[in-house]
């Protein structure tokens, strides 16, 4: 085909793991995207549509395969025990969370590394886009890390002109289609095998072989051309012990391993929560986690980063910053919502719950969070207000709670945020309006004015009203009609009439009898 | 106690996917992966566990070309079949994630019965290194369809000599 065919950075571009990104025909619907849209339209249009994608019903079988085989919301006795331990040193950090992020700050500080607060994702961003522009960065290799999700790295670095590339192999599938993960863990629960070889046939501009080993391998090859050339490696962070400052990563991959390691500059992004009080703690979380998220034991690698490299070493990075973001979520602490801060990020709770599989994963949540812990996390961060309807995709059956390894009441917490959207000034309204419903029914003369009042505006309103709603009204109304008002009193009348049929007849069977 | 221990590690890392095998001693240990490394180009941690060992295989320039990396370890545990790593002066992290074959030698002195209690001795490691890196078999994904893909971005093979040192 082209000069570029063979993979390979073009003029500009340092990577070689996204060349000839620009061949790939996006494929997905709106809601998917990367960037979510700042007026997203409503939740009910948005799972309706959900449920007719391609991609829905094969999830929706992947998942529920998933929640079988791994038994979701079943414990060995052993784990039991972890999850106990897990649930309580969850809980300890959250009784005087600040105590324990200056602790941490102390200990990093020591380790030789640079702590950056950020309390915004706008702050965020600014710190790492400073730490790339100091260093000369141009391209910057990332291992999986919900935390840069919330804050859109990836977008902004680009604009800065820093290529920024997913390396975790479920990452970088969701980065070529221009998707945003769809499960916590396993971002490209949603792609079929063959969806996975059409796009990287598409990148590659050549027919791949559709094996599993054979497009790792490739996606493998051109990852590991950037783990070398890369100037900024970008990771999360699982777990950030306060006692000795190390910051624990989780992968199964080994490119977290690479990502610390390899480029010369290494930004740890963590939110406030995941700060644990003790090194030793690992040794009931990692299990926990590895257990809840994937059935390990442990996962295969855990890379435990203490410093920057040291004097003598030859690897390691020169440079270590981590950034610390709240992002809203010190807001939860000291309501019961902050028992969502206890969280892993496991994403069994997901895998568990019946709306997220059938919907086909987290999209048509259309939050960077999906499922249940989606439902309660999203309308904690980022501004008010927004997500706040996410609690209705929900049918509070418990089985997030069964599933939770640290043992969040996620239902109850979806009950408390049902409750907090009812009474917003905008459920105001709407609750006015079903108020004065109901004085007016109370009587029969209300009743019948009312009728009167829906009668006359079915006369003097143009049928096709709904359509002519304006801005985000549309999409609400498409596919809904006004009932004919015209009629409204229809029984009403037929009933009088046949009533008074029924009193005639009976008055002439009376004579006759 | 110490062999049941060495066959727990054996089984726990041959289930996810590595392999260990219980030598009599050090030399034995050291000759296995003499073996296992043939002469394939080859990274050779700075340990002294690995003193004595003699490699057919050259150092590439670039360790990113090399096919098998040697180590030893900070300590493992029994139950998950776990190595521990920690870098130093002429033991980089890389050696342990940019070949495609990781070699390890493990004695049992530093063999631990579970993970909690490596994560202990790791803990009261006195300063402790700039990185700890654990590993518990071959490197792997399951993104695809969840087929589990053996040897993602590390290696595709994890092979430990265990060996009695007291
Ligand atoms: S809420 Fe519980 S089950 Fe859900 S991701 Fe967090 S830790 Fe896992």
């Amino acid at each position: 085909m082209t000069e570029h065919s063979c993979g390979g950075p073009t003029d500009g571009q340092r990577s070689t793991a996204l060349a000839g990104r620009e061949r790939i025909r996006p494929d997905r619907p709106e809601w998917a995207a990367g960037e979510i849209p700042a007026h997203r339209r409503p939740l009910p249009l948005i799972t309706r549509d959900a449920l007719t994608v391609r991609t829905a019903r094969p999830t929706h079988d992947r998942l529920a395969a998933l929640n079988e085989e791994r038994h979701v919301g079943t414990w060995t006795p052993e784990v039991a025990r972890l999850r106990e331990q897990g649930a309580a040193i969850r809980r300890e950090t959250l009784t005087d969370l600040e105590k324990y992020l200056q602790q941490l700050t102390g200990s990093v500080e020591r380790n030789g590394a640079v702590v950056h607060r950020a309390g915004t994702p706008a702050e965020a961003r600014a710190v790492i886009a400073r730490i790339a522009r100091e260093n000369g960065v141009r391209l910057a290799v990332k291992s999986k890390s919900m935390a840069t999700e919330e804050i859109h790295l990836n977008a902004h670095l680009n604009a800065e002109g820093v290529e920024v590339v997913e390396t975790d192999l479920g990452e970088y599938i969701v980065q070529l289609a221009d998707e945003r993960p769809s499960h916590i863990v396993g971002p490209a629960l949603h792609k079929s095998r063959q969806d996975v070889t059409d796009l990287f046939g598409q990148l590659a501009g050549a027919e791949l072989s559709g094996e599993p080993e054979d497009l790792a391998a490739f996606a493998r090859t051109r990852l590991r051309a950037d783990f070398k050339a890369a100037d900024l490696g970008i990771s999360g962070v699982n777990f950030a012990a306060a006692d000795t400052g190390t910051l624990a990563i989780v992968t199964n991959e080994g490119n977290a391993d690479m990502v610390t390691s390899q480029p010369r500059v290494h930004v740890a992004v963590m939110t406030v929560e995941k700060v644990i009080p003790r090194f030793a703690d690992l040794g009931v979380l990692v299990p926990l986690l590895c257990d809840a998220a994937t059935k390990q034991r442990v996962s295969v690698y855990q890379t435990l980063v203490n410093g920057p490299r040291r004097a003598g070493e030859s690897d390691g990075p020169e440079q270590l910053h981590l950034v610390i973001l709240d992002n809203g979520r010190t807001k939860a602490l000291g309501t019961p919502q902050e028992e969502v801060l206890a969280c892993i990020r496991c994403g069994n709770c997901q895998i568990s719950c019946p709306v997220y599989r059938t919907v086909g994963g987290g999209h048509p949540y259309s939050a960077v969070y999906g499922g249940p812990i989606g439902a309660v996390l999203s309308p904690l961060i980022g501004d008010p207000g927004t997500d706040s309807d996410l609690p209705f995709l929900s049918s509070l059956c418990g089985a997030c709670y069964d599933a939770c390894p640290v043992k969040i009441p996620i239902p109850d917490l979806l009950v408390n945020l049902r409750a907090q959207h009812e009474s917003a000034p905008a459920a105001g309204a709407a609750r006015a309006g079903w108020r004065a419903w109901g004085l007016a029914w109370r009587t029969g003369a209300g009743f019948r004015a009312t009728l009167a009042a829906a009668r006359l505006a079915g006369r003097l309103l143009p049928d096709r009203l709904l359509a002519r709603l304006p801005g985000p009204g549309r999409g609400w109304a498409a596919g809904r009609a006004l009932p004919p008002l015209r009629e409204a009193g229809a029984f009403r009348r037929w009933f009088r009439r046949y009533d008074e049929r029924r009193a005639a007849t009976r008055k002439r069977d009376g004579r006759q009898g | 106690m110490n062999q049941e221990l060495a066959e727990l590690f054996r089984d726990r890392l041959a289930e996810a996917g590595g392999s260990a095998e219980l030598t009599a001693s050090h030399d034995e240990a050291l000759s296995l992966v003499r073996e296992w490394a043939g002469d394939r180009p080859v990274l050779v941690d700075d340990h002294p566990d690995l003193t004595g060992l003699e490699v057919a295989g050259d150092r590439p320039p670039d360790p990113w070309d090399a096919e098998v990396g040697v180590t030893g370890v900070l300590g493992a545990a029994a139950d998950t079949g776990t190595l521990a790593l920690g870098p130093a002066p002429g033991r980089p992290r890389g050696t342990a994630v940019l070949p495609g074959t990781h070699l390890a030698v493990v004695p049992l002195s530093r063999l631990h019965a579970d993970y909690a209690a490596l994560i202990m001795a790791l803990g009261r490691l006195d300063p402790l290194p700039s990185g700890l890196q654990l590993v518990t078999g071959p490197s792997r994904s399951g993104d695809i369809e969840s087929a589990m893909i053996q040897g993602m971005h590390g290696p595709r093979a994890v092979r430990v000599a265990v060996y009695p040192d007291r």
